[in-house]
């Protein structure tokens, strides 16, 4: 089962280039947060310009010598309304690099079909169909049911959105003193040639994500990967006196030394 | 190495967007088996008792089925189905046990609320005055409200995916399995939440069709009448259709959410490659 949905762009030159598409769930998380933002600053505008309007709408009917100048307070109000809704996806999208800050929570990206980053013309395109998209779910069904999930405003404007890369995180994970003095001793008696990345990647997953697993997965799940480990580098036992997690803390330390990055 | 720098590693956890995203994608792609297996479901449940029973035990046969594509496992139905059957009463005692336990939530909640909202408003009251204790009163109800449904979706988060571990793991009773549900759940009550609300936005569309759009109809028309009566057998009737819709989209997700929880809880899918020596 393919949970994400790629898809590869070839370039000019041969490139071929994949993305992973952002999906239904992110876009529609993104979205939520986008709208609730907007909502907030509509309520803080409405209320400042109701306040500033109360104030004024007697000091500007003498001064035109207009009864109308509330009914054009309200039409400015809406136009100012409609600036902000779909200002606010074109500003972002565009300073932001694609993202705006429901996307950037949600981490997904709009770009361009081939990858590289949109234009203001592009960014307005999408804000400006948005609301034909929003009217009957439209873009949530032609993002579910069409396989580059484009929307509306995506079809025209020719964009894509797809999952933010996220650089994988740097390693903070303790490594103990036992685990130091291990490493060495390991890469003197064991054949760590045997040990490939995606083997090594898996241990290193493990030790990063140990902390949040139960403490009864944890000591099923560090034996399980120290045995398998020890039987890749050519292991006879794992060394009695140290724990599971001291001896694959080793064998990431002696990966990295004999191969260092 | 076919894998893109950018795409996320298959070992890693999900967001809450992808959560919902694997859900859809399930779904999608396993479309007419699991609407059929809906529609059985709710035929059942016009019958008491047993035909609850087995609308429990098919909802946990589809999240079975999602969760073994999600482990490149992928069962027939018919074999899914044979591990299902035995425990289909177990099924029963989940939906029991965890429509008792949000029962007692509920009320406890409502008996705490009623009483804080007591003590609170004599106390705003004394110290105020009965003018503006009513603007106090007012704006507690309020505040209650929404901790009430907080708690209440609190509680619904961690029991959400309790029916899944009996439909996956072997050799686990009803009990163990909303246990199971509890412990998975404990330190990611938020991002279920996350995962709840997006789900119900996507779903929206399903919801206002089959299950708000008919009961509108009821509310012009006068209780009590020949014409209520037919039209709130027809608004059930369309919202059971709707229910066929909607229940293998929730059965699917709770599937994604059990498969991230054990990624996350448990460590699930790290192993070294085997080697045969």
């Amino acid at each position: 089962m393919h949970i994400f949905n790629r898809f590869t762009h070839e370039t000019p030159e041969s490139v071929e280039l994949e993305f992973t598409l952002a999906g239904i769930g992110s876009r529609a998380w993104a979205l939520l947060i986008d709208y609730h933002i907007l909502g907030l600053l509509a309520v803080v505008f409405l209320v400042v310009w109701s306040i500033i309007s109360y104030q004024l709408v007697d000091l500007l009917s003498s001064l035109f010598r207009s009864a109308d100048i509330g009914l054009w307070l309200v039409a400015i109000a809406l136009l100012v309304m409609f600036f902000l809704y779909t200002g606010y996806f074109v500003l972002f999208e565009t300073i932001w690099q694609g993202q705006t800050p429901g996307k950037r929570f949600a981490k997904i990206r709009v770009v361009r079909d081939d990858g590289r980053p949109i234009s203001i013309g592009q960014a307005t395109l999408r804000s400006l169909l948005r609301a034909f998209d929003d009217s009957l779910f439209i873009g949530a069904f032609m993002i579910m049911f069409t396989r580059k999930e484009k929307r509306l405003g995506d079809l025209l404007a020719g964009t894509i959105v797809i999952q933010a890369e996220s650089p994988q995180a740097a390693a903070n994970f303790p490594i103990s003193e036992s685990a130091n003095n291990l490493a060495p001793q390991l890469l003197y008696e064991t054949d760590f040639s045997q040990l490939l990345p995606d083997d090594f990647a898996v241990i290193r997953e493990y030790l990063q994500r140990r902390k949040a697993m139960t403490l009864k997965a944890r000591e099923q799940l560090s034996l399980q990967l120290a045995q398998q480990a020890k039987n890749i580098i050519g292991l006879e036992k794992l060394p009695a006196a140290v724990t599971p997690d001291i001896f694959l803390e080793a064998i990431y330390l002696a990966y990295q030394n004999e191969k260092p990055l | 190495m076919s894998q893109s720098f950018s795409s996320p590693s298959p070992m890693q956890p999900l967001s809450i967007g992808n959560v919902v995203t694997a859900g859809v994608r399930l779904y999608r792609s396993n479309l007419k088996t699991y609407l059929r297996l809906a529609l059985f479901a709710h035929l059942w449940i016009l019958v008491p008792i047993y035909g609850w029973a087995k609308f429990a035990a098919i909802s946990g046969l589809i999240s079975r089925l999602a969760f073994g594509e999600l482990v490149n496992q992928p069962e027939s139905v018919s074999i899914a189905r044979s591990k299902i059957k035995p425990r289909l009463w177990s099924f029963f005692i989940v939906g029991l046990r965890v429509g008792f336990f949000m029962t007692l939530i509920y009320i406890g909640l409502l008996i705490l609320g009623i009483i804080l909202g007591a003590i609170v408003g004599a106390l705003l009251g004394l110290i105020l005055g009965s003018s503006f204790a009513s603007v106090g009163i007012g704006i507690l109800t309020i505040v209650f409200i929404i901790v009430f449904l907080f708690g209440l979706i609190w509680f619904y988060s961690r029991w959400m995916i309790a029916e899944v571990p009996l439909a996956v793991e072997d050799g686990i009773n009803a009990t163990q399995s909303v246990e199971r549900s509890w412990e998975l759940t404990k330190t990611s009550t938020l991002r279920i939440q996350g995962v709840l609300l997006i789900a119900f936005a996507i779903a929206l569309p399903a919801l206002l069709l089959f299950n708000y759009l008919p009961q509108l109809f009821l509310i012009r028309t006068p209780s009590g009448s020949t014409a209520y009566w037919t039209i709130y057998l027809i608004s059930r009737i369309i919202s059971l259709v709707g229910g066929i819709f909607v229940m293998p989209f929730w059965q699917a997700i709770k599937a994604v959410l059990y498969y991230d929880l054990r990624t996350r809880r448990e460590g699930l899918g790290l192993k070294l490659r085997d080697r045969n020596i």
